[in-house]
């Protein structure tokens, strides 16, 4: 417990003092207070202080709280009057937020895409999932990338309300025709569509396709972007064109709200209009693919072309084969053709005939399958070449054929004649002889002539010459001859004949020992 | 460079599209006119020493088989008001024509073309009724298609006014 002394007497002289000195103004700070107290806020007063409330409570939970019903219903308020305002504010926030969102439910998409697909090989797939981990894309966006293929070409920036041409910018080598009074119509269609379709008028159009041309127009609060492309845009485009709208936005806010015709400032929107001018390609151009199309054709047709030619030469090949082998003596071609991708011939061939591979010329042998039987032609040619073979006629006999005959002529040894005559009997016509000189005989003949017409033995120059050679002579006929010696001086001449050498049993003595020396030939019967 | 949308709008066959044919650089074919309703030339002017480019809304003159399609006066800047000086009943259109014009698109400066100023003989439209409306603070202008008479001057005083305004 505190325990208090008693005021002094000079504190109580004190409190008198202050009490008489400031009586009133006590008097006039109670009033105040209680004013204060009992008074409502002042809503000026209240207005200078509450940003710097606001700014002080910034980390206050309370106010958070406290403000959230108030606003929430004032948002929802608002929307109900008129949602522009609201929707104009919050234009360039909603755009990215909404595709952030969407981006990642495609994400998450592209995710099942690509394991969908991580499995399919081919070689453009391959060679795709190359340039993906090449580039560090995924595989799904290079499939998307090579897949499409589009060109933005022109771009225009055009005031929402008028119509009017901000800014145009067009892809190099594009022939832009006006692009004021293209910005126009296009606002003009645009009214067109809505006023017919559209009862809100709140709506646009935001697609038209025209041939391989589409354009786009993305609307803004002020502005509208449109994009003419040429071929298939992906989807992916719509975001690149929303995103450069909104950039044109948030720079140009003020130019945008307060256009009055001016658009030399609009040249600062010409970096956000180059990010829509873009392009993909397959991965080979159409004209490269043409051209490589057109090159492949080509070889094939050549190629096709070198085939059918090589084909005839071929067959001209074969065919002259064939024609030569049907003229060559000797051969007969039955038949003719290719089977199984070789070529085979059949017919009959003379043993004597040419030998048909020698007439292959060109055609490759490896290619022609043979099959000839034997036969005999009868042409001349072959009859005397058959007969020469069988025959084989010595140095000075000539063979002929006469009809189906073989006809000889010259001087022949007996031993050939006997023989061509049993060998001739084995040809088709036989052989005929009669004009061939038996060498044999003749010299026989001449033999036994001169040693007949001996009267002495000095009469006959060589006798003994003469008759060993008709010995031999007669041997060669077949037939055994001998001289036989008359008269008186028969035993003499015969042992001279001996003595000189000649054989005993080719010269006797006949019984005759009488009268003058002769000689004559004997032949032992057959 | 000034850009400015401006809008023709007259009765059905007052000269419109005739008036404009031979000073405009045109790029679409008249049928527009008859399917979107709309046709859009482009003028250039000089304003006090700046080049105005005047995107030029050629509208259908409203008949029988075609309305006023109110949607494409908006973000217009001026516009004309073609009568055809031959037919006074056309002048009563372009009066019609301007309170819809106002009502649409709020005040903005227009003129009053009295076209077919060739004419002269068929001329139907009182100097008075003329005086009565550029005592209104109008501009009135007499322009011919035929002889071009006027019609650079108008789009000149038009493009001034919107300048100006």
């Amino acid at each position: 417990m505190i325990r208090r002394d008693p005021p002094s007497a000079a504190d109580v002289e004190l409190a008198e003092l202050r009490r008489l000195l400031f009586e009133r103004e006590n008097a006039r700070l109670e009033k105040i207070e209680r004013k204060i107290e009992q008074e409502q806020l002042d809503p000026e007063s209240v207005s200078n202080v509450l940003p710097k409330a606001f700014m002080l409570s910034q980390d206050d939970p309370t106010l958070t709280h406290a403000m959230a019903k108030p606003v929430e219903s004032a948002l929802q308020r608002s929307v109900q009057k008129n949602p522009g305002p609201l929707v104009d504010a919050i234009y360039p926030a909603i755009g990215p937020a909404i595709r952030k969102a969407v981006a990642a439910a495609i994400s998450s998409m592209v995710q099942g895409l690509n394991a969908a697909i991580e499995h399919s090989f081919s070689p453009r797939s391959l060679k795709w999932r190359f340039d993906a981990w090449r580039t560090g894309k995924k595989f799904s966006e290079v499939v998307l990338l090579k897949t499409l293929v589009f060109r933005v070409e022109q771009v225009f920036l055009i005031h929402r309300e008028t119509g009017l041409l901000l800014r145009h910018i067009a892809a190099p080598a594009v022939e832009a025709k006006d692009a004021d009074l293209v910005s126009a119509m296009l606002t003009a269609i645009q009214d067109f569509v809505r006023d017919s379709f559209d009862a809100t008028g709140k709506d646009t159009v935001r697609t038209m396709n025209v041939g391989e041309f589409t354009v786009w127009a993305e609307q803004g609060p002020n502005a509208v972007l449109a994009c003419s492309i040429r071929g298939t845009p992906p989807a992916e485009l719509r975001g690149v064109v929303q995103h450069a709208l909104e950039e044109c936005h948030q720079d140009m806010a003020v130019e945008l709200t307060e256009f009055s015709g001016d658009v030399e400032p609009f040249a600062a929107t010409e970096a956000h209009l180059e990010e829509c001018l873009l392009q993909a390609k397959t991965e080979k151009s159409n004209d490269t693919r043409n051209a490589i199309l057109c090159l492949v054709l080509l070889a094939v047709i050549i190629g096709l072309g070198y085939l059918w030619f090589e084909s005839r030469l071929r067959q001209s090949r074969w065919d002259q084969f064939v024609a030569a082998a049907e003229r060559e003596p000797g051969l007969v071609v039955t038949e003719s053709g290719e089977r199984d991708g070789k070529f085979y011939i059949v017919g009959l061939r003379d043993p004597l005939a040419a030998d048909p591979a020698s007439l292959l010329g060109d055609v490759d042998a490896e290619e022609v399958d043979h099959q000839w039987r034997s036969y005999h032609a009868q042409e001349p040619a072959f009859l005397e070449r058959r007969a020469a073979s069988a025959l084989r006629p010595p140095a000075g006999v000539t063979l002929a054929v006469a009809g189906d005959r073989i006809v000889a002529t010259g001087r022949a040894r007996h031993a050939w004649m006997e023989r061509a005559q049993v060998a001739g009997a084995l040809l088709a016509g036989g052989i005929d002889l009669t004009a061939v000189v038996d060498i044999d005989a003749e010299r026989f003949a001449a033999c036994r002539k001169a040693i007949e017409a001996a009267e002495t033995l000095a009469a006959v120059p060589g006798l003994l010459e003469m008759v060993r050679e008709l010995r031999r002579r007669s041997r060669a006929l077949g037939r055994e001859a001998w001289v036989e010696i008359d008269g008186r001086q028969a035993a003499a001449a015969r042992d001279a004949l001996v003595a000189a050498g000649a054989d005993r049993s080719g010269v006797r003595l006949s019984a005759n020992s009488f009268g003058p020396l002769d000689l004559r030939i004997v032949v032992a019967p057959e | 460079m000034i850009q400015k949308k401006i809008c023709m709008l007259g009765g059905f066959a007052v000269g419109k599209t005739s008036l404009v044919r031979q000073y405009v650089h045109s790029m679409f074919d008249e049928r527009y006119q008859t399917t979107l309703g709309v046709k859009i030339d482009k003028k250039q002017v000089g304003v006090d020493g700046k080049t105005v480019n005047l995107m030029l809304w050629d509208l259908y003159g409203e008949d029988e088989f075609q309305t006023l399609r109110l949607s494409y006066l908006r973000g217009t800047s001026g516009y004309l008001l073609v009568a055809d000086g031959t037919r006074p009943e056309s002048l009563d259109r372009v009066h019609s024509l301007r309170l819809t014009a106002e009502r649409t698109i709020g005040k903005a400066p227009f003129i009053v073309l009295l076209n077919k100023a060739d004419l002269a003989d068929d001329w139907c439209i009182p100097e008075d009724a003329i005086e009565d409306m550029r005592s209104n603070g109008w501009n009135v202008l007499k322009t011919s298609a035929k002889t071009g008479a006027g019609v650079n001057e108008a789009f000149e005083l038009l493009a001034k006014e919107m300048v100006r305004e």
